[in-house]
């Protein structure tokens, strides 16, 4: 426990830039979990004390006394009164507080001291887990059940269905576009190795500005022809990668 | 072209992309696409600018100590890597060290300018005797932000003499040569030179020591003048002693033909340093390519000096190999026509395809076996017609 706490940087030693990107990538998901909050029919204090719980954990480094605290007390608890008294739904609402600040946990907890590389999967699988989640506000009623059976293919699947992604929010649209550009800048603060101002850089203000240019225009094109950009984004998708990995060998890189 | 980190982010948001894309999830695409663009695009404007530079700029220095060292015993090693130009360049450099058992990082990270040397201290060593290369040295130059690399050679591989106590290079004391035509750049009389090197007498009005003193001829004279012999300076010792490729196999009851093949080849080379001309060592370092390196007489005793791509131009070289290699091969043919190369090929009962791969080499060559091999390489460097 004292290397995991030792390891982890601390919130207040992190600059204010750090501060501000991590906070703007995580507007999405805080949106959504805010919205799947919303549609459910009744917050159960279990629930609620899920979410808590498993964001206290990075927030506070790894602490003993809060692990205790908020781990493992209310696990006990819900599993006794699951085993004694056969009431399940402490353990449900307990692990759906989970499962809803699953991305949130994730994203707080590595953003920091992970790579370039753990941190793009971290975000864009927090995305995806947030997408899921906030297929359900469009619902009313919404019981912590649906939530886990969403997840099971026998019970029809939802997570891995473009059925639960079609919902699209509009400040969920913005906010994510929001975060993409802190994703990208964070990113590049991973993996430059000297400190130099980025914005001095004609060849990166070049690549931003023609990148930009690129989603944006896919992003126009999608309220327009939803099938056209798809199939541009995914040539798009195809020739970067093809380029990448031809161009080199063709110019002896 | 991408850093691997780079390379990783834009293959976690390619998959991303695809799955976005079977989803049909808008902001999921957005989110995926816009780093994998970036990436892209920002790699290939980056990678033009790196693609200028050219491996000239730095000034690298690989120096092993001891070289050469005993088996088994600590080498250290120094890398050290400055900027010519006035830049300021993020670089990693690393020394490749396949060969040897290594402690220490072998290499450097960190953004490199002129003025400053990227230094790296690190061990090496080795539990079997031959020669072993340490090396290339490579640098990954990145852009600044660190999205994309080029991979540059900076210095050839460092061939590092690994002996054993018994095989440890020491200068002999005296010199036997027991043929009436020693090799080239071997002096019978390291004062007055070879037989074979007499050009002509001359008259000397200054006092000489006797043992140059043409006697005969200034008998003939009358004894007005006095002649002095003249000789004809070999070709400054440039005879290069290289070991090829597939000698690392253990020959029963003998040892391994590294081995077998170095002892006599070194106590060659020791003979004309001792002779006072510069022997070179030679060795195959794999993908068509060899490095050499002088062997030199220092106050610690005989070390390698900084090594080089190729021997010197017009030297001749004696070269023992196993012809295991096809490109060893192809590298060969072009060394023949850049030196007078001589080729020992060391027959472990593979004679026929000895005879079939030397037959692709242009070059003079002898199969010979192991208990053979002493006398082959003094056959091969008794070449008057090559003296220069």
């Amino acid at each position: 426990m004292e290397g995991a706490q030792g390891s982890r940087e601390d919130y207040l030693e992190m600059d204010r830039l750090s501060i501000l990107l991590l906070g703007t990538l995580t507007l999405p998901l805080l949106y959504s979990l805010l919205q799947v909050l919303q549609a459910f029919e009744s917050l159960h204090f279990f629930l609620l004390l899920g979410i808590f719980s498993l964001l206290m954990i990075p927030v506070t480094r790894y602490l003993t006394e809060v692990i205790l605290a908020s781990i493992y007390v209310p696990a006990i608890i819900s599993f006794l009164l699951l085993s004694l008294a056969g009431r399940p739904e402490f353990l449900l609402n307990l692990a759906a507080g989970y499962l809803i600040a699953f991305p949130l946990f994730l994203l707080l907890d590595f953003y920091t001291d992970s790579s370039p590389q753990l941190l793009t999967l971290i975000y864009l699988g927090g995305m995806l887990l947030s997408l899921y989640l906030l297929g359900f506000s469009g619902e009313q009623g919404v019981h912590v059940e649906a939530l886990f059976r969403g997840l099971f293919p026998r019970e029809g699947s939802r997570l891995l269905s473009p059925e639960a992604f079609s919902y699209m929010d509009p400040l969920f649209a913005v906010l994510t576009a929001f975060s993409t550009i802190a994703l990208l800048w964070s990113l590049l603060r991973k993996l430059r190795p000297m400190e130099s101002p980025l914005l001095g850089e004609e060849v990166f203000l070049t690549a931003l500005l023609l990148s930009a240019l690129v989603t944006f225009g896919i992003a126009v094109l999608s309220r327009v022809s939803g099938e056209f950009a798809w199939l541009l984004t995914f040539l798009v998708g195809g020739a970067l990668a093809l380029f990448l990995a031809v161009y080199p060998r063709l110019v002896g890189g | 072209m991408l850093t691997k980190n780079a390379a990783r982010v834009f293959q976690v948001s390619a998959i991303f992309l695809l799955l976005a894309l079977i989803l049909a999830s808008p902001a999921l695409i957005l989110s995926s696409l816009l780093p994998m663009v970036f990436t892209a695009l920002y790699a290939l404007l980056a990678w033009r600018r790196l693609r200028r530079i050219e491996p000239d700029i730095f000034a690298t220095s690989l120096i092993a100590s001891p070289n050469p060292a005993l088996v088994n015993s600590d080498i250290r090693v120094k890398l050290v890597v400055a900027l010519r130009r006035d830049l300021e360049l993020p670089i990693e450099a690393q020394v490749e060290t396949w060969e040897l058992e290594t402690s220490g990082k072998p290499g450097w990270r960190g953004v490199l300018r002129k003025g400053v040397e990227a230094v790296a201290d690190f061990k090496v060593r080795s539990s079997e005797i031959g020669v072993r290369l340490l090396g290339p040295v490579f640098i990954a130059l990145k852009d600044r932000l660190g999205v994309a690399v080029r991979e540059l050679e900076v210095h050839p591989p460092l061939p590092i003499l690994i002996l054993s106590e018994a095989l440890r290079l020491r200068a002999p004391a005296a010199l036997q040569v027991s043929s009436r035509s020693p090799a080239p750049g071997l002096a019978e009389n390291p004062f007055i030179g070879m037989p074979e090197e007499y050009r002509l007498s001359l008259p000397q009005t200054q006092e000489q020591p006797a043992r140059l003193i043409d006697w005969r001829r200034t008998a003939r004279s009358g004894g007005e003048e006095l002649y002095v012999r003249e000789y004809d300076r070999l070709r400054r010792g440039e005879v290069v002693f290289g070991v090829g490729g597939g000698l690392r196999v253990e020959v029963p009851g003998m040892g391994v033909a590294e081995q077998l093949a170095l002892q006599p080849l070194l106590q060659i080379a020791l003979a004309h340093l001792k002779a006072g001309s510069s022997p070179w060592l030679l060795a195959y370092a794999g993908r068509g390519e060899f490095t050499a390196s002088p062997l030199l007489q220092s106050p610690e005793g005989v070390v390698l000096g900084q090594p080089q791509g190729m021997p010197p131009r017009g030297s001749l070289v004696v070269y023992v190999t196993r012809l295991i290699d096809p490109l060893e091969a192809e590298a060969l043919s072009r060394l023949s026509k850049l030196t007078s190369l001589r080729l020992l090929l060391l027959d472990l009962g593979d004679g026929e395809r000895l005879r079939r791969a030397a037959g692709r080499v242009e070059a003079w060559y002898s199969i010979v076996g192991v208990d053979e091999l002493p006398q082959a390489l003094w056959r091969a460097l008794r070449v008057h017609g090559r003296i220069t």
